[in-house]
């Protein structure tokens, strides 16, 4: 048998010269059981071709399946949401907040003035004379009071030491 | 569950520290009776306490500015009616807060008696607070001083106007 125009069609084919009449004709050619052998090795090329173009059809009911299951995935079911995931937004800002908070409470602790060992914050502290001569007065006036009462206090402290102890009995029955 | 509690720990030791040891005993003690008219508070802040030393230091001064360089700020409290539940309250207020002020010394006389609290920091004493009641005249004072209030400041105080040396 003469595949000489088989061969030729074939060269054209690699050309890209074939019509589509031309390539259907090799399509149906490498489609038969037997073939030469010298062809064989493209018998799988045309034939996967065909079987390509019969699987790309879509069937009739395509369209209703499709929908189908978009109808499935629409479907709402019920979730349990449990009060700590309901709540996990806030608990996150307080966290983030508690961060912030502390880190700026380190931060003034440690850049802000020269009381730094004190545990008081004295910024908060509002003078009530703006006049140095009136506060020293007021200031003068309270160490002299608590100068008094610790004297007062250290003198009758050493008046109880110095009481005999028969005294003191006495004085606590009494 | 275990991250919330995180979460939640976190925070309130941060609320807590942020609130804790800011604050003297008459900041605390004014704090709690911010809405009664009567009680009349002085402040010296550090600040001032600074600019009083520079203003007073004449050599008559010498001797008060030892004891005032030595102190970082002073609140003076005064009440002139009802002393005595001030003063009672006052000291509720400090036996409650026993872990920080501990009591010192008290005194008494026919008209007029008083005591004092300290908190130390260490072996130091950094904040004194006296309380003294008039019983005759109903009066209440709180002075509170906060500073270095070693054995120097006290000896010096009571030097200075009594003649006494005295310890705390």
């Amino acid at each position: 048998m003469d595949y000489k125009y088989i061969d030729q069609l074939l060269e054209r084919y690699w050309q890209c010269e074939t019509s589509l009449e031309e390539e259907e004709i090799l399509k149906a050619f490498f489609s038969q059981k037997n073939v030469p052998a010298h062809l064989a090795p493209y018998k799988d090329l045309f034939r996967y071709e065909l079987a390509e173009k019969e699987c790309e059809a879509l069937g009739n009911d395509f369209d209703a399946k499709i929908l189908t299951m978009i109808d499935e995935q629409n479907s709402v079911k019920a979730r349990k949401i449990t009060m700590t995931h309901r709540l996990m937004p806030l608990f996150k800002a307080a966290a983030v907040v508690a961060i912030i908070l502390t880190l700026g409470n380190a931060a003034q602790r440690s850049f802000t003035n020269d009381n730094a060992d004190s545990d008081i914050d004295y910024a908060n502290y509002k003078d009530t004379y703006s006049d140095p001569s009136v506060a020293y007065d007021k200031v003068e006036n309270a160490l002299q009071m608590v100068s008094k009462g610790i004297n007062q206090a250290q003198l009758q402290a050493d008046s109880v030491k110095q009481l005999p102890s028969s005294a003191k009995d006495s004085s606590i029955k009494e | 569950m275990r991250r919330v509690l995180c979460f939640l720990a976190i925070f309130l030791a941060s609320v807590l520290s942020y609130g804790q040891g800011k604050q003297d005993f008459a900041s605390r003690f004014m704090q709690q009776c911010r809405e009664d008219t009567a009680i009349h508070c002085i402040t010296v802040s550090p600040h001032m306490m600074g600019q009083m030393l520079k203003t007073h230091s004449a050599e008559q001064n010498e001797e008060i500015n030892r004891i005032i360089s030595k102190l970082k700020s002073a609140q003076i409290i005064t009440v002139s009616r009802r002393g005595e539940d001030y003063y009672q309250y006052a000291e509720q207020m400090l036996e409650k807060n026993r872990y920080r002020f501990q009591r010192d010394k008290t005194y008494q006389n026919t008209h007029a008696c008083g005591c004092f609290y300290i908190r130390t920091k260490g072996n130091e004493i950094v904040e004194l607070v006296m309380l003294h009641k008039d019983t005759k005249a109903g009066q209440f004072i709180l002075i509170n001083l906060t500073g270095t209030i070693d054995e120097e400041f006290i000896s010096n105080l009571t030097r200075m106007w009594g003649g006494h040396t005295a310890k705390l």
